[in-house]
């Protein structure tokens, strides 16, 4: 049975053939939530719209208790560390849509997907470093002043190059907790697109 | 013209070309519930993408762009709509199916044999039972033409190993 001789056969093909039978109208399909992998994507990262209110009403709550709280750089510095991956989620999640557009041919679609999650990865790893390198460097600063109340006092007695491998273990550690946590985010699914595309050689 | 307008448009197009989109769900969904959500699926993205088809191409190839794209894309859901065609986990009774000339059987052979073939396999061999030009293999593809034909010829090679065995 030759391919070429089945081409009559499939071509005649009826929707009866086909065992799809879905009921529903196309006007009532395309009311429907999408449920492909980006809209999946897209669903996780929506979650950090919801953390906004909550992280306002947290940060709210204990301004009002402690009015001084803010005062301190490492406070400043926790609050860019939880704003930071929530800010950046939530402009990825609208970066995603930009993907939604399918008219190019399917080998393009695979590597603009591909380029698009691997350049959004490493501006998150990029700005995950710089935020640390910046907390160390207000560490730094408020122990100089005084500013980082019980902290300091404790912390001013570690010796210099002891801190430095600490902050190198923090960042490393950070780097790493980034990268396990997005490669279970978003890494499969990049693999899979690069495994369609070298199938595609 | 408005939403409403819109959607009659869409629906008449997509109606017109519905054989096409279950031709795609039945060579990459597993059973009829797959393949009844991956036929919803790429109706909502035909319908995400419609208002950037500005028929450069024909309806056909965008519409197998998108179905094509939307089936091998969907495969990586986190709740997956379509099941890993691996070819072991397939049940045997489907992939035996002795020759028979009956059209029926033929096509059930051959769905069958291109159940164990990879993805990309699949949409470059659906294209050209379609009777697609090699040309139009590649605005729907993105592989070049003479690519395609080498992929055409193993694939054939591989089609007839699968329904000898």
């Amino acid at each position: 049975m030759e391919l070429d001789d089945l081409k009559q056969a499939w071509q005649q093909q009826t929707s009866e053939d086909i065992d799809v039978r879905n009921d529903k109208k196309i006007i009532d399909m395309i009311q429907h939530k999408s449920y492909g992998p980006i809209a999946v994507i897209k669903n996780k990262l929506a979650r950090a719209f919801l953390l906004i209110p909550i992280m306002m009403v947290v940060f709210y709550s204990l301004y009002s208790e402690n009015p001084d709280i803010f005062q301190n750089p490492l406070e400043w510095y926790c609050i860019g560390i939880i704003c930071v991956p929530v800010l950046f989620n939530a402009y990825w999640y609208f970066e995603l849509n930009k993907l939604q557009d399918n008219n190019a041919a399917i080998r393009e679609n695979l590597e603009i997907e591909i380029l698009r999650f691997e350049r959004t990865l490493k501006q998150y790893y990029v700005l995950m470093l710089f935020v640390n390198i910046i907390t160390i460097i207000l560490i730094e600063i408020a122990m100089s002043y005084h500013k980082a109340g019980e902290f300091d006092r404790s912390w001013m007695h570690v010796p210099v190059y002891l801190r430095i491998l600490i902050y190198v273990g923090i960042i490393l550690l950070m780097g790493f907790i980034s990268k396990v946590n997005y490669q279970r985010f978003f890494g499969k699914h990049i693999d899979y697109m690069k495994d369609m595309l070298r199938k595609m050689e | 013209m408005s939403r409403r307008e819109q959607e009659k448009f869409f629906e008449k197009t997509v109606k017109e070309h519905e054989l096409l989109i279950m031709k795609v769900c039945r060579v990459y969904a597993y059973d009829v519930h797959e393949r009844q959500d991956l036929f919803q699926e790429i109706v909502i993205q035909l319908w995400k993408s419609w208002p950037n088809f500005r028929g450069q191409s024909k309806v056909s190839t965008w519409m197998y762009k998108v179905a094509i794209y939307t089936a091998i894309a969907g495969l990586r859901k986190q709740k997956p709509f379509i099941r890993y065609s691996d070819p072991q986990e397939l049940p045997q009774t489907g992939i035996h199916v002795p020759y028979d000339d009956t059209k029926e059987k033929q096509l059930q052979a051959l769905y069958s044999a291109i159940f164990q073939l990879n993805e990309i396999e699949k949409a470059i061999v659906m294209l050209y039972l379609e009777g697609k030009s090699y040309d139009e293999m590649e605005e729907i593809m993105g592989i070049a033409s003479g690519n395609l034909r080498v992929k055409v010829n193993r694939i054939k090679d591989k089609l007839k190993q699968i329904i000898k065995s």
